[in-house]
C-alpha cells in the first residue's frame, strides 16, 4: 500500500533559453511506514520534485503531464485550497535551514499554537502538546522553551524544534529536504536517530531528500537515484548500495571518500557536467559521462526490472 | 619549520555596548606546519577554525600569542611588513563564488595578485599558464563568476592561490558546497600542485572523511582549543581523546550493513561565555569523572601526538553505560 505514488511526471520551466525539462518521466512509491530516500548531485531536480509534490512550483514550473497520488488522489489536479488543507496536516516538510523555517520575532509557543490551528483542542491542551512534542525530541526544559525565540536555540536545537512542528499534527508523509546538511557531524547523527524514532512512534512514511551517501544509507529502507532530472535507479537500500546497477550509481558511490578505507591520494571523480536540460541528449542522460558508452546509448534505455530493483540502462540485462 | 604557532589566543567582544563579554574564540593553540606537509584542522562548527586562519594571515587581531611564518613573527608585523609575507601564504576562502568578484572576469581574477603584489609579468600568459594548472580551459578567461559551477569556481580560487608560488596555503572548507563527484577533483588537485610546487598545506575542514585521504597530521579543535593532535592514520586508529573518538564515529559511512558502534554525546555545545571548569569537554564526555570537573588536563603541544585528557582512551574503547558523574 503507497502513501505516495509518483507517476511519469514531468515538469517544465519556462526559461529565457527555451522549456527546461527539470524533470522527465520521473515514477516511484513510498509505501506506508517506509523511509524513502532521493539522492543526487546539484541540478538532479530533488528540490522541484519536493515543490511539485507541495504544489510550490515557481510561477514558470507548470506540471506537463504525469500524476502525483497522494493517498489515491492526484495532487496535480487539487486547487489551491485543496493543497493548503493537504499541507502541514497530511503533508509536513522539515526544510535545510532551520532558522529559515522558524519566524524569528514570534515565541516558539506562539509558532506552535499557530500551526494546531486546525485542531478543536483548547489552548491550555495545545500548549500541553506542543510541551510533550518538544520533550519528544529532547529540547530540555520544553516548558520554559516555549516563550524563547528561535535565536535562543543552537542550530541542532532549532532543526529539532522544526521537525516537532512537522511531526505536531502527526502527518501521512513526512517531507525531509535535506534536513542534516547544515549540522555538524555530531548533530546530524543525533537527527537521524530521532527522525527514525519519531517515525516509529507516529508510523508515518518520510521521503528523504539528500546528496549526502552515508546519511541515505543509515535511514533509508528505499532508495531512488536521480540524475539530471530522470529517476536512474531505484531499489531497496542494500541493493543500491551492495549491487549498484547503474553505472551511475556504481560511480557516484565510489566517488565518496567514505567508501574507501584505506587511504588514497587520488579520489575517484566524474569527469564532465550535467547536460543542458534545455535539450537534453535523446538517448541516456548520463551517456557523455559514462565511462562504458557504446552505440545503442544514442537510444533511451529501457527500465529493466529485477526483483523490485530498477534501472535504466543498456547494459542491465535481466 | 614553515610555520609555527603558540598559545594563540583571540578575543571577541559581544553583547551591548553596557555590556560588552570577551569571549575566547581561540584559547591557547600551538601547533607547527612543516614545509611540503598537509595539516588539517577539524572541529565543529564554533570550534574557532576558520578565526585560527584568519589570525595566521594577519586578518584578525590576536589578543596572545606567538606566529612565525618562515622565521618571521607575523603577530608584530605592521600591515607593510605583512604584504609581502603574504606572498608567500596563499587563502582560500569558504565560500567559492563569493571570493570572486563577480564584477572581474576570470582571466583578470588569477593575475590579480601579480598586480596586488606590483611583479612585473606578462599577465596575459601567466593567466593561460595557471587556468591551464588548475584544469580549466582558455575559454573560460572571458567567464564572469556567476557563469561558472562551483567546482569551476573552485578552480579558479586554487589558480588565484597558486599565482604567486606560494609556500604555504591555507584553504578554508575546500571542498564544502561540493558534490561529491566533484569534490574529489579539487582534493586531487591541491594534492598534485602540492606534490609538483611543494608547498604546505592547512586544510581546515569538518569532513573527517576528506581529512583520512589528504592530511599528513591532523588537529582536532573543540571550544577553541586543540583537544588532541598527531599523524592523521594513527588519530584514525585509535583516537585517544573522546571527543576525536566520538566524531569518528558520528560519521555516516555508505554502507547498509556497517555495524554502527556510535558513541552518543549528552547535552549540548557550551556556550563560549560559559566555558565550563576543568576539562571544558566534561559536560558531554561519557567518561567523565569527577576530577575532570575540577582540573584542566595538561598537554604539551610539541610535533609528537598530544592529548588533552585526564584518562586517555585506549584504541577501540567504549563508553561505560552509565556516567559517573552527572
Amino acid at each position: 500500500m503507497n502513501v505516495l505514488g509518483i507517476r511519469n511526471l514531468n515538469v517544465t520551466f519556462g526559461t529565457e533559453g527555451g522549456p527546461l525539462r527539470a524533470l522527465r518521466n520521473v515514477s516511484f512509491d513510498v509505501p506506508r511506514h517506509r523511509i524513502v530516500g532521493v539522492v543526487g548531485e546539484s541540478g538532479c531536480g530533488k528540490s522541484t520534485l519536493i515543490n511539485a509534490i507541495l504544489g510550490l512550483l515557481a510561477d514558470n514550473g507548470q506540471v506537463e503531464s504525469g500524476q502525483i497520488l497522494f493517498e489515491e488522489r492526484d495532487l496535480t489536479q487539487m486547487d489551491s485550497l485543496e493543497m493548503q488543507a493537504m499541507r502541514g496536516s497530511r503533508i509536513s516538510t522539515v526544510f535545510q535551514d532551520p532558522m529559515g523555517a522558524l519566524n524569528p520575532v514570534i515565541s516558539v509557543g506562539k509558532q506552535m499554537l499557530h500551526i494546531q490551528y486546525r485542531s478543536d483542542l483548547g489552548r491550555t491542551e495545545k500548549n500541553a502538546r506542543s510541551v510533550e512534542m518538544l520533550r519528544r525530541v529532547r529540547i530540555p526544559d520544553p516548558k520554559s522553551a516555549l516563550s524563547r525565540y528561535p535565536h535562543e536555540f543552537s542550530g541542532g536545537m532549532k532543526q529539532r524544534i522544526a521537525i516537532a512542528m512537522a511531526m505536531m499534527m502527526e502527518p501521512v508523509l513526512l517531507i525531509a529536504d535535506e534536513p542534516t546538511t547544515a549540522l555538524d557531524a555530531t548533530l546530524e547523527v543525533a537527527t537521524i536517530e530521532l527522525l527514525q524514532e519519531l517515525q516509529a512512534q507516529i508510523g508515518c512514511s518520510v521521503l528523504f531528500i539528500s546528496h549526502h551517501l552515508g546519511v541515505i544509507a543509515e535511514l533509508c529502507d528505499d532508495v531512488v537515484v536521480m540524475y539530471a532530472g530522470e529517476v536512474v535507479e531505484r531499489g531497496t537500500t542494500r541493493q543500491i548500495f551492495h549491487d549498484p546497477l547503474h553505472p551511475y550509481t556504481e560511480r557516484l558511490l565510489r566517488c565518496d571518500p567514505a567508501g574507501q578505507s584505506t587511504r588514497t591520494r587520488h579520489l575517484p571523480t566524474i569527469p564532465g557536467e550535467i547536460p543542458d536540460l534545455r535539450d537534453p541528449p535523446k538517448g541516456c542522460i548520463f551517456a557523455d559521462r559514462c565511462d562504458r558508452r557504446e552505440t545503442i546509448c544514442e537510444t533511451a534505455p529501457p527500465e529493466v526490472e529485477m526483483g523490485g530493483h530498477r534501472a535504466c540502462c543498456h547494459r542491465v540485462k535481466p | 619549520m614553515i610555520l609555527t604557532v603558540r598559545d594563540l589566543e583571540v578575543t571577541f567582544r559581544v553583547g551591548p555596548w553596557f555590556n560588552r563579554q570577551p569571549i575566547l574564540a581561540v584559547a591557547g593553540v600551538s601547533f607547527d606546519v612543516d614545509a611540503g606537509e598537509t595539516f588539517a584542522l577539524v572541529g565543529e562548527s564554533g570550534s574557532g577554525k576558520t578565526t585560527l586562519a584568519h589570525a595566521i594571515n594577519g586578518l584578525q587581531d590576536i589578543s596572545r600569542g606567538e606566529m612565525a611564518f618562515m622565521s618571521q613573527r607575523i603577530e608584530t608585523s605592521s600591515p607593510g611588513e605583512m604584504k609581502p609575507l603574504r606572498r608567500h601564504m596563499a587563502m582560500m576562502f569558504q565560500d567559492p563564488v563569493g571570493s570572486l568578484s563577480p564584477r572581474m572576469k576570470v582571466g583578470d581574477l588569477v593575475v590579480e595578485p601579480f598586480r596586488i603584489h606590483g611583479i612585473q609579468a606578462n599577465l596575459q600568459e601567466e593567466a593561460r599558464r595557471l587556468l591551464s594548472l588548475v584544469g580549466l580551459s582558455g575559454d573560460f578567461s572571458d567567464r564572469y563568476p556567476h557563469q561558472l559551477s562551483g567546482g569551476q569556481a573552485r578552480r579558479v580560487g586554487v589558480a588565484r592561490a597558486i599565482a604567486l608560488n606560494p609556500k604555504l596555503i591555507i584553504a578554508d572548507e575546500p571542498t564544502a558546497g561540493l558534490d561529491v563527484s566533484v569534490q574529489g577533483e579539487v582534493l586531487n588537485l591541491l594534492n598534485d600542485l602540492r606534490e609538483r610546487l611543494g608547498l604546505a598545506m592547512i586544510i581546515i575542514t569538518h569532513n573527517l572523511h576528506v581529512v583520512h585521504h589528504v592530511a599528513d597530521r591532523m588537529a582536532v579543535m573543540y571550544l577553541g582549543r586543540i583537544v588532541e593532535a598527531g599523524e592523521t592514520e594513527e588519530m584514525f586508529r585509535a583516537p585517544a581523546h573522546p571527543y576525536t573518538a566520538t566524531l569518528l564515529s558520528a560519521n555516516p559511512e555508505p554502507d547498509p550493513d556497517k555495524a554502527r558502534n556510535r558513541i552518543s554525546l549528552p547535552a549540548e555545545v557550551p556556550s563560549l561565555l560559559a566555558r565550563p571548569p576543568g576539562c571544558e569537554f566534561h559536560t558531554r564526555c561519557p567518561w567523565a569523572q569527577a576530577r575532570c570537573a575540577r582540573e584542566t588536563p595538561y598537554t604539551e603541544n610539541g610535533r609528537k601526538r598530544h592529548v588533552a585528557c585526564h584518562t586517555p582512551l585506549a584504541p577501540g574503547a567504549r563508553p561505560p553505560a552509565t556516567r559517573s558523574i552527572q
